[in-house]
């Protein structure tokens, strides 16, 4: 290897000096307290820079160790990013106990049955497969963000800011990542080696949302319902609700009944 | 361009569509059961039911036309229209906040029935749904009766799911209380 960098390899540089200095900003931050999965995501961008950087140096990037390590790492990276994304909706959902149980079963299904869809209608020809796999991993970690979303948007509840554009940071970039792929695979041939400029803005989009994210100060959590309540506010809170149904529903029936039959 | 080259293509763009429309904070009714409780005891404008089923009956407007009286038969007939119109609105209002009602105990309860939260979702779209078309039938001229029918059903199932809700809730509460009076009992036999 040797001789002058070209723009492939500057944008290369330039996305590692941002995912070191983005993990060094995490380690100062703390966050692995917090979110340990998502600063382990971070440390394993990492590491596949590192990793890669040196294989590329010394095979090359057309050798089958470097397709080999860089491939087996993205499927680590995959991982990583899949358990920060479930990391995320714990934070977010967990503490509504019902909703939770629900919504954990509802998106892993739906996942697994993205997952499984994305991979019957790809190319499995044995040069793709390796990418409509990665493909199927990102519309599925993609699926699982918006998920996460609707569950948070139909039960109204709130998503702390942080966890808000760390979600949104995820989903936007395995939405990318999927119509990368596809691009790749379907014009590779006419777009050549400048396929990827379009992940590597999104990646620098979402580091950026994400640093903005862990800068900003966190506000004081809004407060969720009571989850434990007492006996008599329950016994309150029962008798309002099903008087209130109960009068609503019997109005509804006399206006319906009364205009079946209009005899006073 | 195939199919599922279309399929990776659009799907990214719809999710990221949903991405920022559910990504915006939601706007409850509610932060809190107390806040619940009181909407719900409130008082609706819907308790002018007698003067609404009056409104949609016809013999008012038959009379006025026999006696040559058309053009007032007419206007008395839209203004009707309008006060029935207005009480839609304020049943769908109802619907709404039993629906926050309903959302807020889901988020308290410590199980919910995937087949039952889907149900309701199916059955809250088909009331707006219903709201709306027989808004249109009351604007038409049209008997709108069978879909008022079916809002009543819908209503009354909302009843039974909120009563379900609403025991479970009970059960935990009242487990909860004994848990923590229990643990009580041990401290202060253990002090």
């Amino acid at each position: 290897m040797g001789g002058s960098l070209n723009l492939r390899d500057v944008i290369w540089l330039a996305v590692s000096v941002v995912e070191v200095l983005f993990f060094i900003f995490l380690a100062l931050k703390r966050v692995y307290r917090t979110h340990p999965f998502f600063f382990l995501y971070a440390l394993s961008l990492v590491a596949q820079t590192l990793g890669v950087a040196l294989i590329y140096r010394r095979f090359g990037n057309s050798s089958p160790e470097y397709q080999y390590v860089a491939w087996l790492s993205q499927g680590l990276i995959v991982g990583m990013r899949w358990l920060a994304v479930v990391e995320i909706a714990r934070k977010t959902l967990a503490k509504y106990i019902g909703i939770w149980r629900l919504a954990n079963i509802v998106l892993f299904l739906v996942g697994l049955i993205v997952l499984t869809y994305a991979m019957i209608i790809s190319d499995l020809r044995l040069y793709a497969v390796v990418m409509s796999a990665d493909r199927g991993v990102e519309m599925c970690v993609a699926v699982f963000v918006v998920g996460m979303f609707a569950f948070a948007h139909y039960y109204r509840l709130r998503i702390p800011d942080l966890e808000r554009q760390l979600a949104i940071g995820f989903g936007l970039y395995s939405c990318v990542w999927v119509v990368n792929d596809t691009i790749y695979l379907t014009w590779r041939q006419w777009l050549g080696p400048v396929w990827d400029f379009m992940l590597t803005i999104a990646f620098l989009a979402s580091v950026v949302l994400w640093f903005k994210a862990f800068l900003t100060p966190m506000p004081i959590a809004a407060s969720a319902p009571e989850l434990k309540i007492s006996p008599e506010t329950y016994a309150q809170l029962a008798e309002e609700v099903h008087s209130r149904l109960a009068m609503l529903n019997g109005r509804l029936n006399r206006f319906w009944s009364s205009s079946e039959d209009p005899r006073p | 361009m195939n199919v599922s080259v279309l399929i990776f293509l659009l799907v990214p763009v719809i999710l990221v569509l949903l991405l920022a429309w559910l990504g915006r904070p939601p706007k409850s009714s509610f932060h809190s059961p107390s806040e619940m409780l009181d909407a719900l005891a409130r008082d609706r404008h819907y308790s002018r039911l007698p003067q609404i089923l009056q409104a949609l009956r016809e013999e008012d407007i038959q009379y006025l036309q026999s006696t040559g009286k058309s053009q007032l038969a007419a206007r008395a007939r839209s203004e009707r229209v309008a006060v029935a119109a207005h009480y839609l609105n304020c049943l769908e209002q109802e619907y709404q906040v039993l629906l926050e009602a309903s959302r807020m105990l889901s988020a308290m309860a410590p199980e919910l029935s995937a087949i039952g939260e889907f149900d309701r979702f199916q059955r809250s779209l088909r009331f707006m749904f219903c709201c709306r078309y027989l808004r249109w039938k009351l604007r038409l001229g049209l008997q709108p009766w069978n879909a008022i029918g079916l809002i009543s059903d819908m209503a009354g199932d909302m009843t039974l799911q909120l009563e379900a809700a609403t025991g479970r809730l009970g059960e935990r509460a009242m487990f909860t209380y004994d848990t923590s009076s229990a643990e009580g009992r041990g401290h202060s036999k253990s002090n």
